[in-house]
């Protein structure tokens, strides 16, 4: 049984990516090739920055004689990955997942529910932790030999590890899940305490390089405190630098009694976390005139609602707009480019203003609002359908909505750069005019995308909007149309043509491509709309 | 007032609906009888035009939903078998999103939300978000938002699922009064009772294809809609 309901979550998750919605199929080789090169993209990457990392910090630690310290900086950053990784899921997973109704009325114990979906988290943090173990592993071989022994104790500290993330991403899940249930404004409070849980993560990811140099300069007193305030993860780095068993069994302890705490609490409250549900108080509605509008105005005001009811949604897919809030603030702070960045990197200093428009431009690009709207319609999809709105208005009311959201910060934080830069009037232009037009273009590119690549047959809406072929594609291919033009400029034509011209000439080509993409979803995407479900 | 002529439908190698013609006239309820699969789905809504077919036409009020689908859409009301709506939305949104959508006047929407939610025993609960909704209430919902806009012709399938006894009597008679104001009302049931009292017309399917169509006194004559269904399913 508890075979089935793995095997029902594994075909789910693979359907999401290799299941055509529309022509009902299976998608081609090709795609699925596709996505494996898109996958290993992803891995190399992280493989990249964590390996740079933990090469800095190898041999000064080892040198040191705190072998030990490195491994165990390796533990608390894989379980600082898999906690933040997959903590939202967790939520999702465990206390908000739709078919809970529907797996409790079946013959099935709760328990076996619990355990098919804590063993599918278990598998994301184990991709997680790959992506920082293998990368400090392999970075110690390079440098010292290792025994048969050390690597029979890295890979049984290696499954074990992430069960401390995974208790405390259970906690933090199920707060959320209370917290959210009970106030008023759920999906206000969800996403200010999400934020905040980013600006935190995000500062100290900032940090780091400060951190590291703090780092290595103190290593006696930093690897005090770890030893005296984070006990496991001392263990975690003892039991595999010196083959110390009680370390071994100390680190198992801390891994697993936790864990089992945890779950033993979750499978006896797990009944009624799934069917309870306390809701807010009960509103008696009050006649009063109604507002009347267009069918226009009608399905933007639908979408606006659609996007703010859902912290999930607006947390993963507007996060460019967040930053280019940040980025607006910080720009008024440091007034400009910080002269600090300037004197590090002379090189870059005649560039500094065309950068800083790339930047927005690149914050405006990880916005991928409108990629999973449509799919977000799920099996409601009827309405839209049955009502007599044109199809294109449907998909230009989606890309409005993303307009809407992210062009006033996108605007924001270009005007920051206006007063706080020394810009020339092209320049200036151009800081205006070209991450609106990118905003645009994602807007529009986003829903184009989602019309080829819908899924509507989805349990929980994360899958759509984190999981899904279209906000990867989206949000891939929208950084790509910046990053391939500016590639293409730098290695042929920069010493041919200006900056500013390059950039004048990729906002009127973007502005062209977008109005061809405005009249596709108005003809050739009114009439695929109508065929999706 | 609806018309269907021809229609075939295809998933793939299957036929879902093979050569079905109808002819539903104004003032008239007409009642869609099959068996689970028999194609009724399919053929509501193709005739709400939310699914495309390869062969035959549909006519509402003498315009092709091929040609002229949003003109269809304006004239007709689509209540499905399964209510999913909006569930971040309130029901007054909801209600008014629809009337907006089909350009309902502003003392026309209040006047008819006043109406049927009052009937429906639903105007209290129009503030609350309808993911808190209740089946039958979404259900009730569904019907309020399909009466908005006061159209010509309503498709219903299995409209009376969900809902308790006393809207079901007002559902019936509401259906009666837009047929005597000249509308049409065009349902799939599995209720044979309720079809068999409510409906002038009669039109049963079985694996796609229509079996028997007509007024109620022809398909039944002196036996039950229920005995007449089950006798040619036997066969």
């Amino acid at each position: 049984m508890l075979k089935a309901l793995i095997s029902i979550r594994l075909k789910s998750l693979y359907s999401s990516f290799f299941y055509n919605s529309i022509v009902k199929k299976k998608r081609s080789n090709a795609f699925k090739i596709l996505v494996a090169v898109f996958a290993l993209y992803i891995i190399a990457n992280f493989f990249f920055i964590f390996g740079g990392f933990f090469y800095s910090i190898c041999r000064p630690m080892a040198e040191s004689g705190f072998e030990w310290l490195y491994f165990s900086i390796a533990a608390i950053t894989a379980v600082a990955l898999c906690f933040v990784g997959s903590v939202f899921l967790t939520k999702a997973q465990l206390f908000d997942a739709q078919d809970n109704d529907l797996l409790m009325s079946m013959p099935i114990p709760p328990g076996y529910i619990l355990c098919s979906r804590i063993i599918m988290l278990l598998a994301l943090n184990y991709a997680f932790e790959l992506f920082v173990l293998a990368p400090a592993g392999i970075v110690y071989c390079m440098n010292y030999t290792v025994t048969a022994a050390g690597v029979v104790l890295f890979i049984i500290e290696f499954l074990l590890l992430p069960l401390i993330p995974l208790a405390l991403s259970c906690i933090f899940g199920w707060l959320l899940a209370v917290i959210s249930e009970r106030v008023k404004n759920k999906s206000l409070v969800t996403t200010a305490l999400s934020l905040l849980f980013l600006a935190l993560y995000f500062y100290f990811f900032s940090q780091i390089n400060r951190y590291l140099q703090i780092l290595i300069q103190n290593i006696e007193s930093f690897g005090a405190k770890i030893r005296g305030f984070l006990f496991p993860v001392y263990h975690f780095g003892l039991a595999i630098s010196g083959k110390n068993l009680s370390s071994l069994i100390l680190f198992i302890l801390c891994a697993i009694i936790p864990f089992a705490l945890v779950y033993a609490l979750l499978a006896h409250n797990f009944i009624r976390i799934s069917t309870t549900k306390k809701g807010a108080a009960r509103v008696k509605y009050k006649e009063q005139p109604l507002k009347v509008g267009t069918a226009k105005t009608a399905l933007l005001k639908k979408e606006l609602r659609r996007f703010a009811s859902s912290p999930m949604y607006i947390l993963n897919a507007s996060l460019g707009a967040v930053f280019s809030l940040a980025f607006a603030v910080a720009m008024v702070i440091y007034r400009g480019v910080p002269d600090f960045i300037l004197k590090d990197l002379p090189d870059i200093a005649g560039y500094a203003n065309p950068l800083i428009i790339t930047i927005l431009c690149f914050l405006s690009s990880t916005n991928f609002i409108s990629a999973p709207s449509i799919s977000l319609e799920g099996k409601s999809l009827w309405i839209l359908q049955s009502f007599p709105v044109d199809g294109g208005d449907v998909l230009l009311a989606k890309a409005k909505t993303h307009m809407v959201i992210c062009l006033p910060t996108v605007f924001l934080a270009s005007l920051s750069c206006v007063f706080t830069v020394k810009l020339s009037l092209p320049q200036i232009l151009l800081t205006l005019l070209l991450p609106a037009i990118v905003t645009v273009f994602c807007a529009l590119f986003g829903v184009v995308v989602n019309l080829h690549f819908p899924k509507f047959d989805w349990i929980n809406e994360t899958v759509v909007v984190k999981q899904s072929m279209s906000s990867g594609i989206a949000m891939l291919a929208s950084m790509a149309v910046i990053a391939v033009p500016a590639i293409l400029y730098i290695s042929l034509f920069a010493q041919k043509i200006s900056t500013e011209m390059y950039m004048f000439i990729f906002a009127i080509l973007l502005g062209v491509l977008c109005m061809w993409i405005y009249r596709y979803l108005k003809t050739k995407g009114s009439a695929i709309f109508a065929h999706l479900g | 007032m609806l018309r269907i002529e021809h229609l075939t439908k295809r998933y793939g190698d299957k036929t879902a609906v093979d050569d079905l013609s109808l002819h539903i006239k104004k003032g008239m309820i007409y009642a869609f009888i099959g068996h689970n699969g028999a194609g009724k789905t399919t053929t509501i809504k193709s005739c709400c035009g939310i699914l495309q077919f390869e062969e035959g036409n549909i006519y509402i009020d003498g315009v092709s939903i091929k040609e002229d689908p949003l003109a269809c859409k304006r004239k007709l009301a689509y209540i499905p078998d399964n209510p999913y709506l909006y569930e971040f939305l309130s029901g007054i949104r909801y209600l008014n999103f629809v009337a907006d959508i089909f350009n309902v006047p502003g003392n026309e929407r209040e006047e008819r939300i006043k109406k049927y939610a009052g009937l429906f025993e639903l105007a209290d609960d129009l503030a609350q978000p309808i993911s808190s909704y209740s089946r039958g209430m979404k259900q009730k919902l569904v019907i309020i938002s399909a009466l908005i806009h006061d159209p010509k012709l309503i498709i219903m399938d299995e409209p009376f699922v969900g809902l308790d006894p006393k809207a079901t009597h007002h559902l019936k008679t509401i259906m009666r009064d837009i047929c005597n104001n000249g509308g049409a009302i065009f349902f799939s049931t599995h209720v044979l009772e309720v079809a068999e009292k409510l409906c002038d017309e009669v039109a049963i399917i079985k694996n796609g294809k229509l079996v028997i169509s007509g007024s109620m006194e022809e398909v039944k004559g002196n036996d039950s809609l229920e005995d007449i269904f089950l006798e040619l399913e036997g066969e």
